[in-house]
């Protein structure tokens, strides 16, 4: 057994971290540091979007053909460390690791040609319509209904929890075609234009004072048939895959160690007393664990093999200790938590804050942070699926 | 022993939290923590015409001799109202310092106006050089011809932007002799007192100070030359047993609204429940308010009984860490288990989580409240 990267893993180490050093701007790092949001704000994360893009960086996962960069997953784990470990903000995946692949496996020669090149470039910000007022953890119980009018689908219903739908121009969603002796039958994938007529945005406020989530409705919303992906009633299974791209991101270690580090920097002198010292070493060797998974997964697929149950576990861990680090954040200020700054982006304040600016997301990350366990497929729902697929319970 | 409520408690907390369900609903509460001055002067008149602002202070001072039992029944229901006045910083801190340490003629000008509502104060202890030592104070209190003059930073001044006074705690340097900490009544607009004022995490509102060579006369001293360390520990713990009353209150509320949502939303056809995973962590939750409940009535007991500083002060600070761990888990898994929108500013779901991030980070976290615990053992 090895730990270290090959030679020419090394080289590739240094190739990107010249290209961050080059591309990488102080004001893209500095919004990234202080956003409170899950995801930048596409005013943050895009000038990096596009700086990937002219790389062929975008996309990791994607094959060479449809413009990925043909990566082993130990580059792609060296790729996505080096830009955590740099401060660079992640691209929105709902574009990258969501619709992407599902186009790619599902997809027709056509929509693959107008929208892969569309995520690419950035020119296209998708947003993903599952969940429903009456349809959570219960998926499959959704009850959007498209029914066929001519070239068209009319679409009735509403969407809720919708990332980023007040930014996006396209969703992809599932809606229901038909009714199934399952819940699951008569479920279908379709590609939505958000600015078509009948679609009305509502904002929902987090409990950490963000926009980042929204309810969407739909009144007799034309989409054209040419959006439905792969088959018509067989959307349930295209969405489960991409469900799987959703939780197996799976390289969070470098990210979290870099929040951790933020809050050893605000925590100054106080990270010496022996409490907060020991909270400080306990997550870290949380976060050294979830490393060393990480690296276990990367390093089965490098090898060819399926990495198994362990990649569900680790997604159940990750989400754990990123509130694990949050928390600490809270302990980390003390009195001084108590302060709370409404306005928001942070990086465009322009007056005299009320804490100081690296202080200023710890409170709103940790509140924002409960959401972890919850979207994705909430914690409860996923140790429900470990015990039955992988333990046999 | 006893541990039973009087029946005059019993009908105290129940017109309490009557009154609060008719006159402070939560959109009622969304209003005034939406307003610019965070604070509604109708409801504190409300309350001190129900005899709430009188409660805690001796009959002699014009109060209704209530004991911190009676003080923990009023906050339960503050809490589960989420109650944004000031009472806690007013009426507890810094009427209960007047009380305590006030000379007669304090007594008599303050206490009246503070429990007819007319006069509202807010306890500036707390500096940004403290940090994690909760109480650590480096404002000085200098000697000028017959009064003091004041130099210093407070931050996290609760309730700061109503007040009309405040109550400043400050190291009095007295000819030469050793350092003892005192209490200075100071005029928010007195010159030399610059106030930043800003909201906090439970949307209550607080400010900071700069005290830049405020001149104050000697009537602002609050009684004669002692040192007033004690009596600062002795109020604070009883506002810790009164805001530990307060988070039980809103945690309550948090499992009773967890229970009522999972009983009524399904999720796979029946219940969410009916999934024996959350049954067991609503129980657990249950568990955890009991016990808060336990070792929150030990300190309001107590606060009051003359057991001794010591005695006193562990029992506080057993509560406060005990609490404050019990009401994190019951807001961290009533987010949970109410979903994604848990997690919104639409339910008042957040609006208690907050409330209870704000206790843990008031008056002493529960890291100084331990450490406080173990020092007080070996006293
Ligand atoms: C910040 C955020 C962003 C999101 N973004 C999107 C998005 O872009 N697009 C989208 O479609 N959705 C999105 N979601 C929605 C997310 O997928 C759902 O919140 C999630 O699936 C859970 O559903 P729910 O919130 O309705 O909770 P519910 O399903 O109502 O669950 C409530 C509680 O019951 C528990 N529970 C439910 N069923 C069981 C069971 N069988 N056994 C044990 N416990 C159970 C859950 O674990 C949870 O604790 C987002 C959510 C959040 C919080």
């Amino acid at each position: 057994m090895d730990l270290s990267f090959s030679l020419a893993e090394t080289a590739f180490q240094t190739e990107v971290r010249d290209f961050i050093a080059a591309h990488l701007t102080a004001d893209i790092k500095r919004a990234w540091a202080l956003t409170s949001a899950f995801l930048a704000e596409p005013d943050v994360a895009g000038p990096w979007h596009r700086a990937l893009a002219t790389q062929g960086w975008v996309a990791p996962l994607w094959p060479r053909e449809n413009g990925g960069p043909g990566w082993t997953p130990a580059q792609h784990y060296i790729f996505e460390t080096e830009c955590a470990l740099a401060g660079a903000p992640p691209l929105a995946p709902l574009g990258i690791r969501m619709v992407g692949p599902v186009l790619i496996g599902f997809g027709s020669a056509a929509q693959k040609a107008h929208y892969l090149p569309r995520i690419l470039s950035g020119e296209d910000y998708w947003c993903q319509g599952y969940s429903e007022p009456g349809a959570g953890s219960d998926l499959a119980s959704l009850s959007t209904r498209a029914v066929h009018d001519g070239d068209d689908y009319l679409v009735n219903g509403s969407k809720i929890w919708t990332t980023h739908a007040h930014h996006a121009n396209r969703m992809f969603a599932l809606v229901r075609t038909g009714q199934g002796e399952r819940k699951q039958e008569g479920i279908s994938f379709l590609l939505i234009d958000m600015t078509a007529p009948g679609i009305s945005v509502r904002p929902i406020r987090t409990m950490g004072g963000d926009h980042d989530v929204n309810q969407v409705f739909f009144n007799d919303v034309r989409v054209p048939v040419a959006n439905l992906v792969g088959e018509e009633g067989k959307g349930w299974s295209y969405g489960k895959y991409l469900l799987e791209f959703e939780r197996g991101a799976g390289i969070a270690a470098a990210r979290m160690r870099v929040s951790l580090n933020r809050l050893r920097a605000i925590a100054l002198g106080a990270a010496g007393d022996p409490l907060l010292a020991a909270r400080f070493s306990e997550i870290e060797i949380d976060i050294d664990t979830v490393e060393m998974t990480e690296l276990r997964i990367m390093a089965s697929l490098q090898a060819g093999q399926n990495p198994g149950p362990v990649a569900s576990m680790l997604w159940l861990r990750t989400t754990e200790v990123k509130q694990a680090v949050t928390r600490l954040g809270v302990d980390v200020l003390g009195a001084d938590a108590l302060p709370s700054e409404p306005m928001r982006p942070f990086h465009r304040l322009n007056r005299h804050a009320v804490m100081d600016e690296d202080a200023l997301p710890v409170i709103p990350l940790h509140l924002n942070g409960r959401a972890e366990t919850i979207f994705g497929g909430t914690s409860e729902v996923q140790r429900e699926i470990i015990g039955k697929l992988m333990l046999g319970l | 022993m006893d541990l039973s409520h009087t029946a005059e408690q019993l009908a105290l907390r129940e017109s309490a939290a009557r009154f609060l369900r008719d006159r402070y609903s939560f959109e009622t509460r969304r209003r005034i923590e939406a307003s610019a001055e965070g604070f509604d002067a109708e409801i504190w008149r409300a309350f001190a015409d129900l005899g709430w602002l009188a409660l805690p202070f001796p009959a002699d001072d014009g109060g209704l001799d209530g004991g911190a039992i009676d003080l923990a029944l009023l906050m339960e229901t503050f809490g589960a109202a989420l109650v944004m006045e000031p009472y806690v910083s007013s009426v507890v801190l810094c009427g209960g310092l007047i009380a305590a340490a006030g000379s007669g003629g304090q007594r008599a000008e303050l206490i009246a106006e503070i429990l007819a509502g007319r006069l509202v104060l807010a306890f500036a202890h707390h500096e940004p050089a403290a940090r994690h030592e909760y109480g650590r104070v480096g404002t000085s209190a200098v000697r000028m011809g017959n009064g003091w003059r004041l130099d210093g930073q407070k931050s996290i001044v609760l309730d700061a932007p109503m007040a009309d006074r405040f109550l400043v705690t400050a190291q009095v340097g007295e000819d030469g002799g050793t350092a003892a900490l005192g209490l200075f009544l100071v005029a928010k607009q007195a010159p030399g007192m610059n106030v930043t004022e800003y909201r906090i995490v439970d949307g209550r509102r607080a400010g900071s100070i700069v005290l830049d060579g405020v001149i104050v006369g000697a009537e602002a001293k609050l009684g004669g030359g002692q040192d007033r360390a004690e009596t600062i520990a002795a109020v604070t713990d009883r506002a810790v047993v009164a805001l530990a009353a307060d988070t039980i209150g809103a945690m309550q509320v948090l499992l009773d609204k967890t229970i009522a949502h999972t009983k009524t939303r399904v999720q796979f056809g029946q219940p969410l429940a009916a999934n024996q995973v959350l049954k067991h962590r609503m129980v657990n939750m249950a568990v955890r308010i009991e016990e808060a409940r336990s070792i929150a009535m030990k300190a309001a007991i107590r606060a009051d009984d003359g057991s001794g500083a010591a005695v006193r002060g562990q029992a506080v600070s057993a509560a406060k860490v005990k609490v404050a761990a019990a009401a994190r888990f019951v807001a961290e898994q009533a987010v949970q288990l109410h979903g994604a929108m848990g997690v919104t500013d639409e339910l008042d779901i957040g609006a208690y989580f907050r409330r209870i991030m704000a206790f843990e980070a008031s008056y002493g976290t529960p890291a100084w409240h331990l450490k406080r615990y173990a020092a007080l053992r070996d006293v």
